[in-house]
């Protein structure tokens, strides 16, 4: 094995600047199959990370049909044994409840929809770090009586901290919730969807407020990793009980995971235009290489060497020149891509606005996940097995009279 | 001479240019055919845009723009309209009563914006009339009547003729309550609109609002979207006091996604040709390597080496145009029969309904493109050509006649 290695080596040194040339390619391909798919992959975390890890949660309880309609009055009541009996699931790393409604909040002559949650203040903060949003005053207490507002919110209604804001809304089977509520402190938001919209109170003020003592409308739960959410799924689906729906980030936000495998199936389209041209530069390289040495084929066939070897070299010496390229690739690649992930890419001007307006934040993040690594190794290496046939059979059926006359 | 020369020498190794010309004919036929994909969704996007809301030109009050309060009105919003109506080029000129509320039904509530409109003026602007897929669009006759999306009536859990409250905040700040009729349940390609947009009669509207008619945006569909900076110079000129905005002005997100696609595009093109450039640049060597004894020979009784550089470069030339030109003739078959048919990306429309983009598809693509990337095609061949011409007329033709390859 040793000898056929050191052979395809050799053999591919002999036509160096073709050999550089080829290589160089794959090169150029991996490197920039690894950049396109570590932005896609980066972007597609981070897109995930932003509703999943800021407010969703991997895996959220409701009542049954609630995510559908929304409604106060599917909440549900789920008691603090139920709560601690989620959280020792050991895969379990946060549980939070929340009550969650429209209203409209007034101050003055300005009036807007909001959405109001009810939260567990230091259960919310453990998932989301949402006392780190406060941008002026304090963050909620448990049993608090106030509210917080996003920035863009309270802009709107020119609300500051000890100020009073109007609460209208539709609480528990239909009784109109109204009540007059202090501002005690502002969030700033990295999305001006969030900042517009969002107002908190404490769980046990929003309960009295909506007449839904006890209920809750979600339990949003965090995991310890994404591979083991199916798993956990059925675990707290059993846990759960009746009346109740169980659901994955995937199934909440169906267009999201779509808009993904839309998105990412565009990009593969496009890497795979770049690896069929790549592909039929190897082709080309390997088809000259076996054809420039037939005569040498036919001599080493006819004083006895064994096909299957011949083979075993060419074969080698195609895998050693994409392989090749696409360690450079990597190892250029690697550190490049690391520095970019540790590092995300802010943008500015128009650009930046445009994510903003798709409620993005605008930086371009990086994914140092292995699985696109693995991908663009294994796509080399097919490219080189696939191109690798054509010596193979020129091998297989070369008759060396002939090839000694050529 | 030295271009039928040139010609045939690419037919010496025939197996040799095949591959590269089928690589050069897969890459720009999928690249042109991905840039029509592509660039097919940029222009659903900012075409669904244009018709389904924003259209061409609006026209705020600048207080509206800084804080959208019923208030912010625009004064003397009807003479407005009937003199834009009157300009040239107008398609339609409808002004809308706009206000954020709440849509509450026994199942559910969901905040809102309500939009107040004459229903025939709304209809010459915008292609919400032809949006509607149970019951009807609004009728002026028809008093208290809404038009809602269909994803918001499943969510409210309402049909066509349910009672629907809308409650918004009046003039002095208290809440109005109004209850309305179902006349119509609208689909359009953008999610967001369709839970969100309910669609009032503006006099409804000005009778729960008290008082005058009232008209918060003026929204302008022009005859022809070319026509659009004439219009807005004179639009501004003629209301000094307004806020006149293009619709790329409203969503620079859909201006900037139309101007990224073509340069993304090109872009990716020339990336593909960059590919190429290894895979034509090894080609044209070897059948410089392979010619070395000729070369060398021609040099010697003569020929100057400008001619064999320049032989080499128009090798190069013809080989990458041939291939191109396949590639280009295999796109636009592929374009223009998807152009009829469409691409169905039914299986994706949730998620392209996030960006208000159609799941049919039809690719696109720009004509200028096409020169851009001839350009581009004749410059790869360039590049590709200076190394194997740089070797041959390197040759020393006393040792070139003596090499045996």
């Amino acid at each position: 094995m040793n000898l056929f290695l050191h052979l395809a080596w050799r053999n591919l040194w002999r036509n160096k600047r073709r050999t550089l040339i080829s290589t160089s390619s794959v090169f150029f391909a991996v490197l920039l199959a690894l950049i396109m798919r570590s932005m896609q992959n980066g972007s597609y975390d981070y897109m995930i990370q932003s509703s999943v890890g800021l407010y969703l949660g991997y895996i959220q309880i409701h009542g049954e049909g609630y995510w559908d309609k929304r409604s106060i009055d599917q909440s549900i009541v789920v008691e603090a044994e139920k709560l601690q009996s989620f959280a020792s699931n050991p895969q379990v790393t946060h549980v939070v409840p929340r009550l969650e409604s429209f209203v409209l909040l007034s101050k003055g002559v300005s009036t807007k929809v909001a959405q109001v949650i009810g939260i567990d203040p230091p259960r919310e903060d453990a998932m989301t770090g949402l006392a780190h949003r406060i941008h002026a005053g304090r963050f909620l207490q448990k049993n608090d009586t106030g509210i917080l507002l996003g920035t863009g919110l309270a802009k709107f209604l020119n609300a500051h901290c000890g100020d009073s804001v109007v609460i209208y809304g539709q609480g528990f089977h239909g009784v109109t919730a109204a009540a007059n509520v202090p501002v005690v402190g502002i969030l700033k938001f990295p999305l001006p969807d969030l900042d517009n919209t969002m107002s908190y109170l404490s769980l046990e003020y929003a309960q009295w407020l909506f007449d839904a003592p006890g209920r809750v409308t979600s339990v949003a739960l965090m995991i310890s990793s994404q591979a083991q959410l199916a798993n956990v799924r059925s675990q707290i689906e059993r846990m759960a009980g009746e009346k109740t729906e169980v659901m994955t980030w995937q199934e909440m936000m169906p267009e999201l995971v779509q808009s993904i495998q839309a998105d990412s199936a565009g990009g593969i389209l496009m890497l795979l235009i770049l690896y069929i041209v790549i592909g039929f530069g190897i082709f080309g390289t390997i088809m000259m290489m076996t054809n420039e040495r037939s005569r040498e084929f036919g001599v080493l066939i006819s004083i006895g060497m064994k096909r299957w070897k011949l083979i075993t070299v060419t074969v080698m010496e195609t895998i050693m020149i994409s392989l090749l390229g696409a360690g450079v690739g990597m190892v250029v690649g690697i550190p490049v891509l690391w520095y970019l992930y540790l590092h995300p890419i802010p943008l500015t001007g128009d650009a930046a606005a445009a994510m903003v307006a798709y409620g993005l934040e605008p930086i371009i993040p990086f994914s140092m996940a292995p699985g696109i690594f693995i991908a663009q190794t294994v796509i080399v290496f097919s490219l080189a097995v696939v191109c690798a046939m054509y010596p193979l059979l020129v091998i297989r059926k070369l008759k060396p009279v002939a090839a000694l006359r050529s | 001479m030295l271009i039928e020369i040139a010609w045939k020498n690419i037919w010496r190794n025939k197996k040799r240019s095949i591959v590269i010309l089928t690589a050069i004919a897969l890459g720009l036929s999928g690249g042109i055919f991905s840039t029509g994909i592509m660039v097919g969704i940029a222009e659903s996007m900012v075409n669904n845009a244009i018709d389904g809301d924003l259209a061409h030109i609006q026209i705020h009050t600048k207080a509206f723009k800084d804080n959208p309060l019923i208030q912010n009105s625009i004064p003397g919003a009807d003479t407005v309209i009937q003199q834009l109506r009157s300009l040239v080029g107008m398609k339609g000129v409808s002004g809308r009563v706009k206000i954020e509320g709440m849509a509450s039904s026994p199942a559910t509530n969901s905040g809102v914006e309500i939009v107040g409109i004459a229903p025939k003026a709304e209809a010459s602007v915008t292609s919400i009339a032809g949006k509607i897929m149970e019951g009807s669009y609004l009728d002026s006759s028809n008093r208290n009547s809404v038009i809602i999306g269909k994803k918001l009536a499943e969510k409210l859990n309402l049909r066509v003729r349910s009672k629907l409250v809308l409650s918004f905040a009046g003039r002095d700040g208290s809440i109005i309550y109004g209850a309305f009729r179902i006349a119509g349940l609208f689909e359009t390609e953008s999610a967001l609109f369709d839970k969100s947009r309910v669609f009032a009669l503006d006099e409804d509207m000005t009778r729960l609002l008290g008082g005058s008619p009232t008209v918060h945006e003026i929204a302008i569909r022009l005859v022809q979207g070319q026509s659009m900076p004439e219009a807005l110079s004179s639009i501004r000129s003629a209301y000094p006091h307004l806020v006149v905005e293009s619709w790329k002005d409203l969503a620079p997100e859909l201006k900037l996604t139309a101007e990224l696609t073509n340069v993304t595009m090109l872009f990716f093109l020339a990336i593909i040709l960059f590919g190429l450039l290894f895979g034509i640049t090894n080609t044209m060597l070897m059948s410089v390597l392979d010619r070395i004894r000729e070369f060398g020979m021609v040099m010697a009784i003569g020929m100057k080496r400008k001619r064999v550089f320049a032989q080499i470069i128009l090798e190069t030339i013809f080989l990458s145009l041939s291939g191109s030109g396949i590639g280009m003739a295999l796109g636009v078959i592929v374009l223009s029969i998807t152009q009829h048919t469409g691409i169905n990306l039914s299986v994706f429309a949730e998620g392209l309904s996030i960006y208000g983009i159609s799941s049919m598809l039809y690719p696109s693509v720009p004509l200028e493109l096409y020169f851009e990337l001839g350009v581009l095609i004749v410059l790869t061949a360039l590049g590709a050509a200076v190394y194997p011409g740089i070797k041959a007329t390197r040759l020393k033709p006393a040792e070139a006649i003596r090499t045996y390859a």
